[in-house]
């Protein structure tokens, strides 16, 4: 009997060994015991859609220049849960648009934003409020702020799914893309317009992400504030289809595994101040919540 | 006593012991090196036998990426999985992929029917000829197990690119015949390339 006591001891031993070759040895196989309770199993078809960490790391913040004013008001309070999910997503990406461009004091407030709206979404956990004193108290840099913002969104991302709340998630992961589209075409000079700038090759590539986004919400149609957020973003088919790419020659780097064709997405003027025009109407409809 | 004992006991074991794919996932996030970053786009996900699952993901231009799977131990030999763009070009293959394994099972088909035509055919020419294409199939088919069986032996778990173009890849992933059950983790990590 003295001895059972032991096994427990030893089982916790062999699970802390475990864990930790699971990290160092990255993504190799290994075996996992599962728990069939908790596990999920996978959708049959799953879209993914980038975070906008992914898409403003990509713009060239030596060329662009912050522009203020245009992140939505920290202020707003939202009554309806779709309303505080949809807006969450937008503040992911104010903070993110924030911290790219180094407005450290700003982004920190708008990360306790999103906290609190968490807070408010049963998401507690996945932002615990020691992440944010640590935060505030530390004066934190661009860095820091980036790696603690990553792993909130990742929190956020696996409680929503654990909890089975696909929905919840597609709509924080809608707004945040139409919030990341919305504050990079602020950051392009229409009087300048040419479509081979690499601002707005980034904007017009969202045609791939474009159908990611509505084919997730689809999963979800049957719902009214579903619904109310897929029909907004049916205007955008207009622009998107209307895109062509032309193929263009690069040196190719014989180092690296390059997939597909190097092509540049070819976009009018007129077009894209509608897709502009667009976009300005779905984030309205978006932060006009109630 | 005895009954808190074996109360603490089973509790322990329990945590000790059970660990559910999100675990999985969450292991392999925090192994994420830099210059490399962990891609929101990462999915985990049970597999019970015959299922399968499509997982498209976005790849941006700009980015290199490192597409990795962890597959649990007792379903490594039975997860089939594949990388293919929108063309349904395929660049990435684990495992003995329903495509080959349909083509091999194709090959299988027109050897018998070859074989049948041989016991009726009539003149010697022809059936040299038939005996030819035979021989270059029966070669053929002799390739294809080697490699189907090359490919469930020693397999790559891991994929790196880099999109010349923004692109969606679709990701699909297959639990073959088995009486167990596990997880499939796909972990995606990307970093900014020179030419950003």
């Amino acid at each position: 009997m003295k001895y059972l006591l032991f096994l427990p001891l030893v089982a916790m031993l062999m699970w802390s060994c475990g864990n930790g070759s699971d990290k160092e040895t990255d993504n190799n196989a290994d075996t996992v015991m599962v728990d069939n309770d908790s596990a999920e199993v996978m959708n049959e078809v799953v879209y993914q859609i980038p975070s906008p960490e992914d898409f403003f790391s990509l713009l060239n913040n030596k060329t662009l220049k912050f522009k203020s004013g245009i992140v939505h008001d920290d202020k707003k309070q939202y009554e309806s849960r779709a309303g505080k999910e949809l807006n969450m997503g937008v503040y992911l990406s104010d903070m993110t648009y924030l911290n790219t461009f180094g407005e450290m004091k700003t982004a920190v407030r708008y990360f306790a934003r999103i906290r609190e709206m968490a807070d408010q979404l049963g998401l507690s956990a996945a932002i615990p409020e020691q992440t944010l004193k640590k935060l505030e108290d530390s004066s934190a840099n661009t860095d820091s702020l980036r790696k603690v913002s990553d792993e909130s969104f990742f929190n956020v991302i696996q409680a929503l799914e654990e909890a089975g709340n696909g929905k919840s998630l597609a709509l924080i992961m809608t707004a945040g893309w139409v919030e990341t589209i919305y504050l990079s075409q602020q950051l392009v000079d229409m009087k300048k317009f040419d479509y081979k700038d690499p601002l707005i090759q980034r904007l017009c590539s969202q045609k791939i992400t474009y159908n990611n986004v509505v084919k997730n919400l689809e999963r979800f149609n049957d719902q009214q504030d579903v619904k109310a957020i897929y029909d907004q973003l049916q205007q955008l088919s207009t622009f998107f289809d209307g895109l062509t790419r032309e193929e263009i020659k690069t040196q190719q780097d014989t180092t690296k595994n390059i997939i597909g064709t190097p092509s540049l997405w070819k976009s009018e003027k007129e077009a894209f101040s509608k897709f502009m025009e667009q976009i300005l109407s779905i984030r309205k409809f978006i932060v006009e919540q109630a | 006593m005895k009954k808190l004992i074996s109360i603490i006991f089973c509790l322990v074991s329990i945590t000790a012991f059970s660990q559910n794919c999100n675990d999985f996932l969450n292991n392999s996030r925090l192994g994420v090196k830099y210059p490399w970053k962990f891609d929101n786009q990462s999915k985990t996900g049970l597999f019970l036998a015959g299922k399968t699952s499509v997982i498209n993901v976005v790849c941006q231009e700009g980015k290199d990426y490192r597409i990795a799977f962890s597959i649990s131990t007792n379903i490594t030999k039975n997860v089939s999985i594949s990388i293919t763009d929108e063309s349904g070009k395929e660049y990435f293959s684990y495992g003995a992929s329903a495509s080959a394994n349909k083509e091999l099972a194709k090959k299988k088909e027109l050897m018998v029917s070859l074989e049948n035509q041989k016991l009726t055919i009539k003149g010697s020419k022809a059936k040299l000829k038939l005996e030819g294409d035979m021989e270059n199939l029966k070669l053929e088919i002799e390739k294809m197990e080697r490699d189907l069986d090359y490919a469930s032996s020693s397999p790559k778990t891991s994929f790196e690119f880099t999109p010349a173009n923004t692109m969606n890849l679709t990701i699909t992933i297959t639990l073959g015949e088995t009486s167990y059950k596990g997880c499939v983790t796909t972990v995606i990590t990307n970093k900014n390339n020179s030419y950003n």
